[in-house]
């Protein structure tokens, strides 16, 4: 009898054992997974906000900067090229950003220590405008995106967001 | 068996439940109020893909604004023709072309060329939809609007800047910023082309002040073309050229001022406008030619 039963023991064992390292794998890749709120808002609305605001000036460039928020505090960098003679707009659009963000520029890259602050401003405004002074456009222009620390970090929420830049130039 | 698979199915179990609580529903359900447009997606957690350029790509129209107000009149032959469009055949080459016919065609419009503007219009228009960009055409009917606005200057400029705006906009929204840069190329090639061909032959000193200016944009295109996928040959002797031209420009004694970007035109003569030249006509052969 028991010379029967083993191997019917053992081939349910065995499936058991699958069962369960499947289960394991199961359980192991949902605790490295998370949930991603994205807030990037570009639509139709905003499109129209940023394309109203730019008037008079005529369409320069368009740039989308992702942000993804993180344990640690970030620092992004954006160069704008600027040229000789026209005048510029920025306008930017930040209602896709769920944490508040420090928007400063200078007229040299974070690289430079005597560099000049020529704005700056929070996420909190949502959408401005800004015109650069023509004296302070040599060439270029840097604009830095400051980002904090992730507030809900711990909490297995990963929050991702952008800044909707939108320029203009005029001669 | 059991002490064993118990341990197992605790700590599969546990997972499980671990995840659970980290999900914290009632901040979703928060985040989800604050902001309607927000986007709740259950994913693996990756590292961020910061892939994307840390410069802004500039208007190749208006590059070529300025070169009209600093004296660049029409040069008639020295436009890429039109009837080459056919020839390009890898998606580097067509991109490349799409960037050099945008500038020929801003050159034109310009330079009240109409007949050849719609022309390279068409030609654009064939590339996009060879590149999987016809989204750009695909609304607001811009050729058609192009066609029925020649001879209204002020119409068609307008109409360029949306082809403009429209093309930033789907590279934009597709995370296709590294096709941008490779249009971008062959837009910037193709107008500096032009420029110092007139630059070589003319003591114009403001166009020449100009064209140095652009110079200024090499890092970056450099920076462009190194951060493109799916590398060829031919993306690596583009590389290449343009590095080279990016060296020349830095070694020219006395040129480069105290920062990044300042520079002194006084100290360039003919021979430095004839070198420009000289090797920015051979990357646009390159480039304009077929089987790069």
């Amino acid at each position: 009898m028991n010379i029967i039963v083993n191997p019917i023991n053992n081939k349910l064992n065995k499936m058991k054992n699958i069962l369960l390292v499947f289960l394991l794998i199961l359980g192991s890749v949902s605790g490295f997974s998370q949930t991603v709120k994205n807030s990037c808002n570009w639509n139709e609305t905003v499109k129209k906000k940023c394309k109203n605001d730019l008037k008079p000036f005529h369409y320069y460039a368009f740039k989308i900067t992702k942000i993804t928020f993180s344990g640690t505090s970030q620092f992004k960098e954006v160069e704008v090229p600027l040229f000789h003679d026209a005048e510029y707009r920025f306008v930017f659009n930040t209602e896709g950003l769920h944490q508040n963000v420090k928007i400063e520029i200078y007229d040299k890259p974070a690289s430079y220590e005597n560099r000049t602050k020529i704005y700056s401003g929070t996420s909190s405004e949502r959408h401005f405008v800004f015109d650069p002074p023509k004296s302070s456009t040599h060439n270029r222009i840097y604009i830095d995106y400051i980002i904090p620390a992730n507030s809900s970090a711990k909490s297995g929420v990963i929050d991702k967001g952008c800044v909707i830049f939108y320029s203009g130039f005029k001669h | 068996m059991n002490r064993k698979h118990t341990l197992i199915l605790s700590i599969a179990l546990g997972s499980t439940v671990m995840w659970s609580c980290g999900s914290e529903p009632g901040t979703e359900q928060k985040n989800i109020e604050d902001n309607q447009e927000a986007v709740i997606e259950d994913v693996a957690v990756e590292m961020e893909d910061d892939d994307e350029s840390d410069f802004i790509i500039p208007s190749a129209l208006q590059i070529h604004t300025i070169f009209k107000s600093s004296g660049l009149s029409y040069i008639d032959g020295i436009t890429n023709s039109p009837e080459n469009t056919s020839k390009y055949l890898s998606k580097f080459e067509k991109l490349l072309n799409f960037g050099v016919y945008s500038a020929d065609m801003f050159y034109c419009v310009l330079n009240d060329q109409t007949q050849l503007s719609t022309q390279y219009l068409k030609s654009i228009r064939t590339l996009s939809d060879e590149t999987g960009m016809s989204g750009i055409f695909n609304s607001g009917s811009i050729l058609e609007r192009f066609e029925s606005n020649i001879g209204n200057k002020d119409s068609v400029i307008s109409i360029m800047l949306e082809f403009q705006e429209k093309t930033d906009i789907l590279i934009a929204e597709n995370n296709e910023e590294h096709t941008a840069m490779v249009i971008f190329t062959g837009a910037w090639i193709e107008g500096m082309y032009i420029g110092l061909d007139a630059a070589r032959n003319s003591e114009n000193e403001m166009l020449r002040e100009r064209l140095v200016e652009q110079m200024t944009i090499l890092p970056n295109l450099i920076k462009g073309l190194k951060i493109q996928p799916n590398r060829s040959e031919q993306t690596d002797e583009l590389q290449a050229k343009v590095i080279a031209l990016s060296d020349y420009f830095n070694s020219i004694e006395g040129l480069k001022g105290n920062d990044e970007y300042s520079y002194d035109v006084s100290v360039l003569e003919n021979e430095h406008y004839m070198e420009f030249y000289k090797q920015v006509a051979a990357l646009r052969t390159n480039i304009t030619k077929s089987n790069m």
